[in-house]
């Protein structure tokens, strides 16, 4: 178990933001990288082209990660 | 953030709804239940489609269709001149800021616009935060939300919780850290499969320079980390050779030029002489087995004896054209054309014998010939003094006289074409020999050189080339294994990032999904008192208790049944009537609507379908005093629309005695217009006059009808005349004549009771002028549909008739200071003590 927990007190984005905290103390860089581009894909509609906004956003990813 | 109330919703021009130039217009309370009724193909699902239009930006009934009944053409009403679409919506924050309204509009090329006439800055923004799981329920929201599958049902009951972005975010984590996903798009099987190559390929190149090193320098290599030992001790060792110690004193076997330590090998073994010898020996196993051997004596024998046969066959025949000639003949004797066996074609004589007969005779002669020269040519072709005789012709290393080369390829043809004679055979056999004599007199020549370069040459500095060719392979050796190395490192490296955030990744969505389902279970939890209250108040069965089951290590979301008579835990999609199936959607839903308080307005169409009129009160009971405003002060505005006539009598009811707002919807739909019945009445009878000023007879008729039952149905409320319980169900088009009913029976009623608060005159004027004349000048038409008898007259004189019989129903009121006419309270009492 991570111990992470959302606040029920909060709205779903500042629930969204705890969780982005939590994820930066994990490894803060990719957590960044995450928080960049996830809202692409979150915020598709239903039967949206997920795939290739998703393949996107890991060609970016990909990108960043090879230049490390 | 402020709620936004719809007060007013207009439109023209939308699906059902034509309106041309008139939009229909409903006013709604925030404070109040609003209920809007509508018999069957009367417009209330385009108002609930329209809704949906403004503010979800689509239809789904319409977007569910296949592309083929092109869905898009169906969003403007099919009689709209204007081809144009528009929606106004007029909201009333609770905030006490200014009306907002919003314009929405479709255009013919299918685009949607939006403005507002009232100056809000973001319309767009506005529809976006009203849309919500639960402004727009209709039916299918509840069927979908039981008979979907437990994963979308637990996505869909995640928006009702107000999770839908968590949910979705989940969604977007689960698709990021996917397997299939993660190592198709970080191509982590490729890059794994390269370590693996590249591994392989550098321990052969360390095998490899092993191997190389030992045989240049006859040691072992203690490690391949420093490449210095090895290239130190492999070039020591061609330095120690004296011809490369010049070029080894600066040089290392990593740069040296090796085509330059090949030149000075090749310098000092005589290279040029050494490849011409090499050459030689080449040449003289090509050109020595070209002899002469005793084969050759028998096949030219043999050939001859064929030639012999051949010319000896043919000699008895009379030559090729003759043959020509017997072939032309027998197939002219073999036609219709020529009938007599015995009359020669060429000369016409008689025969005492059969023409074709002897014909045939003759050409077995010329057959034999051929099988001669067919045998000739197969033994020619077979033969070694044939190919000996191409071998030599093809030699490259052969100086042979032209003239004979020329003859000799004549003579062969001759062959061929069956011309051979023994004389052309020993010609032919003559030049082969000339050829032979050639060939022999070039071995001796080479032969010559050869003993003549053996003995010049030095001896072979073989040894020493192999061993440069060792130490040019140890170099390319040690190169391809330092850029492997390079390689290596570096895609090892790579795939040790993209692992890292793989391991991020699906770390990241599995801590997320957890915290998500404990939250999205506690929520579930808190709702089970409320869902199961409310599925109590409609069925109204307490041995149904339903429970929502929440997986733990996924988003499904199953529907159960704790207690079923007795019975416990059992799956409640398979075990409920569809009734029950939608009490228990619509309880859910309604239970998360009181736990999301965000939400400013619910619209329900037709959500009773299912339902009888218990079940129907029953909900419309829960609606009103759990879910709506007032008795939830915090709860939504809800408006219902409805196309059952036993609700209506529910919310007639209902609505003179408690905060609830009914309208009834009438019209022509889908060409005409259509109105609420507490849409301007003026606007009814001006409409209708105009068309009927114009002749317009067919135009007219409907808003008559609707102007008469307005105003009839008015009277009945505003003077409390009491109507029969199937008085809103009975046929629609009989309204009119309902309502008449109504109103003569309780006149006869209150009049023979001597209660009747109408003047005598009134009394008189109504049931003796105004009313027959209704009845003589409408309704006798109307009911048998034989509306061509209508005239603009005679119903301009119904409208005014009708006025007439409403003023019989009033009174001259002055309590407010000035004169009013007032409807009497009831037929038996007015409302003051005015006269």
């Amino acid at each position: 178990m991570s111990g992470f927990a959302f606040d029920e007190n909060r709205t779903p984005d500042e629930n969204i933001t705890l969780f982005i905290d939590y994820l930066k103390t994990v490894d803060a860089s990719l957590a960044t990288m995450l928080e960049a581009n996830i809202n692409r894909l979150a915020s598709l509609p239903e039967g949206q082209a997920r795939n290739s906004i998703r393949t996107e956003i890991n060609r970016q990813i990909k990108s960043v990660l090879d230049s490390l | 953030m402020a709620k936004y109330f719809i007060s007013k919703l207009q439109i023209e021009g939308f699906r059902g709804i034509n309106n041309e130039n008139d939009p229909l217009e409903i006013n709604l309370k925030s404070d109040q239940v609003n209920s809007i009724f509508a018999s069957n193909a009367q417009g209330k699902s385009s108002i609930f489609d329209a809704l949906s239009f403004a503010i979800k930006g689509t239809v789904p009934k319409l977007a569910n269709l296949q592309q083929s009944e092109r869905a898009e053409n169906y969003y403007i009403n099919q009689f709209h001149s204007g081809a144009f679409a528009t929606i106004l919506l007029t909201f009333q924050p609770d905030d006490g800021s200014p009306a907002v309204v919003i314009r929405v509009k479709r255009l013919a090329n299918g685009t949607r616009a939006v403005d507002s006439p009232s100056g809000f800055a973001t319309p767009e923004q506005l529809l976006a935060s009203l849309n919500s799981e639960f402004c727009l329920l209709d039916y299918r929201s509840f069927l979908g939300f039981v008979e979907e599958t437990p994963l979308k049902r637990g996505r869909a009951f995640s928006s009702l919780l107000g999770l839908g972005k968590l949910s979705a975010y989940r969604q977007a984590l689960e698709v990021l850290s996917n397997t299939r996903n993660v190592n198709s798009d970080f191509e982590i099987p490729v890059l794994e499969q390269q370590i693996s190559d590249f591994s392989n390929r550098k321990g052969r190149a360390e095998s490899q320079i092993r191997a190389l090193y030992l045989k240049l320098t006859n040691l072992q290599i203690a490690s391949l980390n420093d490449y210095g030992v090895i290239v130190n001790e492999s070039t020591t060792a061609l330095r120690s050779i004296p011809i490369l110690t010049n070029l080894f004193e600066s040089n290392s076997i990593l740069n040296v030029d090796f085509s330059a330590v090949k030149s000075i090998i090749r310098d000092a073994e005589r290279g040029a002489d050494q490849d011409r010898l090499r050459q030689i020996g080449l040449i003289l196993n090509q050109i020595n087995p070209i002899d002469v051997d005793s084969q050759e004596t028998n096949e030219r024998e043999i050939l001859k004896d064929m030639i012999t046969t051949l010319k000896d066959d043919f000699s008895k025949t009379k030559g090729s054209l003759t043959k020509a000639h017997y072939e032309a003949s027998l197939k002219l004797m073999s036609s219709e054309e020529w009938r007599d066996d015995k009359a020669c074609p060429t000369c016409e004589s008689a025969l005492v014998y059969s023409l074709p007969d002897a014909l045939k005779k003759k050409l077995e002669q010329f057959k034999t010939v051929d099988e001669s020269h067919s045998k000739l040519k197969r033994n020619w072709y077979d033969s070694r003094i044939r190919m000996k005789l191409n071998q030599l012709a093809t030699s490259t290393h052969l100086v042979l006289d032209p003239v004979d080369l020329k003859r000799a390829k004549e003579l062969a043809g001759f062959i061929s074409t069956a011309a051979i004679s023994s004389e052309n055979l020993d010609e032919l056999i003559a030049i082969r020999m000339k050829f032979d004599a050639t060939r022999q007199q070039a071995i001796s020549l080479l032969e010559g050189e050869k003993e003549k370069l053996q003995k010049e040459l030095p001896p072979s500095l073989v040894a020493l080339t192999e061993q440069v060719g060792v130490a040019e392979d140890l170099k390319r050796e040690i190169e391809n294994h330092s850029r492997l190395t390079q390689e290596l490192f570096k895609t090892e490296k790579k795939l040790a990032a993209r692992n890292r955030w793989v391991a991020f990744i699906s770390n990241a969505s599995q801590v997320f999904a957890q915290a998500e389902v404990a939250l999205s279970t506690a929520k579930t939890l808190r709702l089970e008192t409320s869902y199961r209250n409310i599925y109590q108040e409609i069925t109204n069965n307490p041995d149904v208790v339903p429970k929502l089951v929440k997986t733990v290590a996924s988003e499904d979301l199953h529907l159960n049944l704790e207690r079923f008579y007795g019975k416990h835990d059992l799956a409640a999609s398979a075990l409920l009537s569809e009734s029950y199936r939608n009490a228990l959607a619509l309880s859910i839903f309604l239970s998360a609507a009181i736990e999301n308080s965000t939400s400013a307005f619910i619209v329900f169409d037709d959500v009773t379908s299912s339902f009888d009129a218990g079940h129907q009160f029953s909900l419309m009971e829960v609606l009103r005093t759990k879910i709506a405003r007032p008795n939830n002060a915090t709860g939504p505005q809800v408006i219902v629309l409805s196309h059952d006539g036993l609700l209506e009598k529910y919310f007639d009811k209902i609505s003179s005695t408690a905060p609830w707002h009914h309208q009834r919807l009438h019209g022509l739909s889908p060409n005409g217009s259509i109105f609420t019945q507490t849409q301007s009445a003026n606007r009814l009878k001006f409409r209708a006059t105009q068309f009927l000023q114009a002749g317009q007879i067919d135009q007219a008729e409907p808003l008559v009808r609707q102007y008469l039952e307005f105003k009839l149905l008015e009277i009945i409320q505003r003077v409390s005349i009491p109507v029969p319980v199937d008085f809103s169900i009975r046929d629609d088009r009989k309204m009119v004549q309902n309502c008449i009913n109504a109103i003569t029976s309780a006149i006869d009623l209150y009049s023979g009771a001597s209660r009747l608060i109408l003047t005598n005159q009134q009394q008189a004027d109504v049931t003796n002028t105004l009313i027959p004349t209704i009845v003589a000048n409408w309704l006798s038409h109307y009911s048998t549909a034989a509306g061509s008898s209508f005239s603009p007259h005679v119903l301009l004189g119904v409208l005014n008739s009708i006025d007439q019989v409403a003023d019989c129903f009033m009174y001259n009121c002055i309590c407010s200071g000035s004169s009013q006419r007032r409807y009497y309270k009831s037929l038996s009492t007015k409302h003051c003590a005015c006269v």
